[in-house]
């Protein structure tokens, strides 16, 4: 701090101010877009929980956040719109859900530029929306329209579509629609398996390479290959939903019994909790009694022979502590 | 939300004021166009009178014209703010046909990969788009949408047909790409058909065999044709629309794809497997029960052991075909087997039988009254007549043959026709002319000279008895006209 050369020094300190405040500027953009994607992943999750309360002030709060940094028409609001409108369905307010909703599809059709994801969530909410009104026809063909812009953006065998195919084909169950409702549940259990059995075998893959005995088998899974909290409450939601619907209606095809028990199994051991996917594992291996395909049957026996090493592992360890005393 | 959807509750309005007044704090209300509007109406009513009234008055017409237009739908409206393609798939999605549009979806995005890949200067980006043709997209829909209503039921017969139906649709637009999609969609249905004992599985055998070979891709064209003959072998009651039985059917086209086959190993090179090629056609065609198709690769198969040099089996190959024939009532095909025959007996030394056949194909030349064939099987007969120094017979031949294809006007043969017949009237003087060389008397100079002059042949009269001394330039003269037949002979 010295003073003989004002002029200097100052200039300098200014230019250090001046980086430090971009910098610190920049740094606080950046939490906020953290903040905005935390906030919105919570509420999306509670969603998917059936916990519409709670959701409430995580989405408002992601809309705060994301007014802070974008302003207020901005497309960015839309998805914090929607997990609102989403919510007050559940909580049975539905006109507020319509004013939500209204002003995100204002939005949208303001914004020419928008994504196809964003479109789909929207028409996928609005199909819910109309579904909860009891207006099935408008509500299949927001649905429609939601599964149709998700194809666009992520392709027709994506778990983000399988979300559009889960919905519609509850509104056809609804209307007594069995077969078309059955055919759709199918093909979200078939992108849900394809998708759980390339996360599982990469899994396998990766932990197979391990030699030492870790007390834990960690997360080695890429972060952006694995499932994000909101997927994986979706995940939960949407494969117990198919799997209570067709254990009432049953027997008739032992083969999609399978299917989902498996989907399951591996989406609980991805989640880490072994005794549920020991649990589903074992129905798996019970309907695929019915079925002929040899290769189904060895694909789910090995899953679980990989399932079961780590309990025994621990089982040892502690008789060999015990021993100690 | 939880799996069932929440009670309907139309009323449930609890706590409107407290998320009103969040609402309010957060959400901009969209500005209307009544507000807006009347503030308009408002400042140029302040302002101008004259001109308020006449902004009253557009208004109210502009209102009463809005009053007018019908009620649009949500359905209208998107179909005027949609593409075609885009509320086709509404469509059938809102219906439940969501494999329906899984299929045309993949069939779009599949065609616009092709032209990405192709990159900017193929030929396919001056095709239309299949999502830019209504009455395709409307025919797809159509049918793809009936073969799900069939595959929920699990009657795969009706989706093999709807299936079916789409291929020769686009086989008609000519859409290859996707009449072979179909074809093979045909086929993989077919493998769910129970209960008819792999009669449909045959079909589309079949008909993904005929697509693979128009695109060029032979050997799998001919996988498919044996799947289809093996499963139509013993089934004699499976015949198609026009009552040839299957395993006819697949024998002939078996037989089509194996010649081409080994056409193509010829290009190559690859003589071995092209002759085991022309004998698989060969035994396709002998089963197929069509005797044209029989006799054509009896005789190709004949010819290929010819030029292989590998006579004895041509033979027999080309005395079949010669059966086959006689009982076709094929004189060409007839002939051009005597001719092939004659050949191989050439190559084989045994003349005899090569004049044999030659004469047969003579005479069913002109039975037939094959001017060409005729021309042709004379100048062959000559040439064997000739080489084997029957010079007499080789000059008939050659004469005939010559006239004929001066009759016919045709040059090629005429010049090559000419040729031989010269050659041969030499070949025929030769002797004789050689005989009056060496004698060198007067009457035999005056003969010789006759003939250099005006082509007068007295060669053949009797000798008479003179002796002459200018025998040398004589002999020049003789040895120079011997060296040019002997040339034209070569």
């Amino acid at each position: 701090m010295s003073v003989i050369n004002p002029s200097e020094n100052s200039s300098t300190i200014s230019q250090l101010r001046r980086e430090e405040r971009v910098h610190r500027e920049e740094q606080l953009k950046f939490r906020q877009l953290q903040m905005i994607e935390l906030t919105r992943t919570t509420g999306q999750k509670l969603l998917f929980e059936g916990k519409h309360e709670q959701a409430v002030p995580a989405a408002m709060q992601s809309l705060r956040f994301a007014i802070d940094v974008y302003g207020l028409a901005s497309i960015e609001l839309v998805p914090s719109y929607l997990i609102l409108g989403e919510a007050s369905i559940g909580l049975g307010r539905l006109s507020q859900a319509e004013e939500y909703l209204s002003q995100a599809q204002w939005t949208v059709l303001k914004t020419p530029e928008c994504s196809n994801a964003i479109k789909s969530k929207l028409y996928r909410n609005l199909g819910l929306l109309y579904a909860a009104k009891g207006e099935y026809n408008e509500s299949l063909r927001q649905l429609a329209d939601d599964i149709y812009h998700a194809s666009e953006e992520f392709g027709t065998d994506d778990i983000r579509t399988s979300g559009g195919y889960f919905h519609m084909g509850n509104v056809f169950f609804r209307q007594n629609n069995m077969d078309i409702s059955m055919s759709l549940y199918t093909q979200v259990t078939e992108i849900w398996y394809e998708h759980l059995s390339m996360l599982v075998e990469k899994k396998m893959s990766v932990s197979s390479r391990q030699e030492s005995i870790g007390p834990l088998v960690t997360e080695v899974v890429d972060e952006d290959e694995g499932l994000d909290e909101a997927q994986e409450a979706e995940a939960i939601q949407v494969l117990n939903a198919i799997f209570d619907i067709w254990e009432q209606q049953a027997s008739k095809k032992p083969e999609l019994i399978a299917k989902i028990t498996h989907a399951l199994a591996m989406l609980y051991f991805m989640l880490q909790d072994l005794n549920k996917a020991k649990e589903f594992g074992r129905k798996a291996v019970v309907a695929c009694e019915g079925v002929q395909d040899e290769d189904f049957s060895r694909n789910i026996v090995e899953f679980l022979k990989f399932i079961r090493p780590t309990p025994i592992l621990f089982t040892n360890m502690s008789a060999f502590d015990r021993k100690d005393d | 939300m939880a799996a069932i959807l929440p009670a309907i509750n139309p009323m449930g309005e609890m706590n409107m004021t407290q998320s009103s007044s969040i609402k309010q704090r957060t959400m901009p209300s969209p500005p209307t166009q009544n507000s807006s509007a009347s503030k308009r109406f408002h400042i140029i009513h302040t302002h101008r009178k004259s001109q308020g009234k006449k902004e009253r008055e557009i208004e109210q017409r502009r209102t009463i014209l809005r009053a007018r237009q019908p009620e649009l739908t949500k359905i209208q409206t998107s179909e005027y703010r949609h593409s075609y393609k885009h509320n086709l798939c509404l469509d059938m999605l809102a219906e439940g046909y969501h494999k329906s549009f899984a299929e045309l979806f993949a069939l779009m995005r599949q065609q616009n990969e092709e032209r990405l890949i192709a990159g900017p200067e193929s030929i396919l980006w001056t095709k239309i788009l299949l999502e830019d043709e209504p009455e395709k997209l409307d025919v797809l829909k159509a049918l793809l949408t009936q073969a799900e209503a069939a595959e929920r039921l699990e009657n795969y017969t009706d989706v093999y047909l709807c299936q079916y139906k789409l291929a020769r649709y686009f086989q008609t637009t000519g859409d290859k790409w996707l009449a072979d999609h179909f074809f093979e969609n045909c086929l993989y249905t077919t493998a769910s058909v129970k209960g008819d004992e792999g009669r449909m599985a045959a079909e589309g055998h079949c008909n993904v065999g005929l697509a693979l070979e128009e695109s060029g891709q032979y050997f799998e064209a001919a996988e498919n044709f044996e799947l289809f003959h093996k499963l139509s072998q013993s089934k004699d009651d499976w015949a198609s629309d026009d009552g040839i039985p299957f395993h006819f059917k697949a024998a002939s086209h078996l037989a089509r794809i194996y010649t081409t086959i080994a056409s193509q190993f010829e290009a190559d090179g690859d003589l071995a497997a092209y002759l085991s090629y022309l004998e698989k056609a060969n035994d396709m065609a002998s089963a197929s029960g069509d005797c044209k198709l029989e006799a054509d690769s009896c005789y190709r198969v004949g010819v290929a052991y010819e030029k292989n040099q590998n006579s004895a089996t041509a033979l027999k190959f080309l005395t079949r075909y010669l059966e086959l024939c006689t009982s076709l009532d094929d004189n060409e095909g007839y002939g051009k087997g005597c001719e092939a025959i004659a050949k191989s007996y050439e190559s084989q030394g045994k003349i005899e039988e090569a004049i044999k056949y030659l004469e047969m194909f003579v005479e069913v030349a002109e039975r037939t009254k094959n001017d060409k064939a005729t021309s042709r099987a004379c100048s062959n007969l000559g040439a064997m007549f000739n080489s084997l120094g029957r010079y007499e017979q080789a000059v008939d031949y050659f004469n005939k043959s010559y006239n004929i294809s001066r009759a016919l006007n045709d040059t090629e043969t005429i010049s090559s026709s000419r040729v031989l017949f010269g050659v041969a009237a030499a070949h025929k003087m030769l002797h004789s002319f050689t005989k009056h060389v060496e004698l060198a008397n007067r009457s035999a100079m005056e003969r010789l000279i006759e003939w250099k002059d005006n082509r007068g042949d007295e060669f053949d009269k009797a000798i008479p008895e003179e002796a002459d001394e200018d025998t040398d330039s004589k002999d020049e003269s003789g040895s120079v006209k011997e060296e040019g037949s002997n040339n034209k002979e070569d």
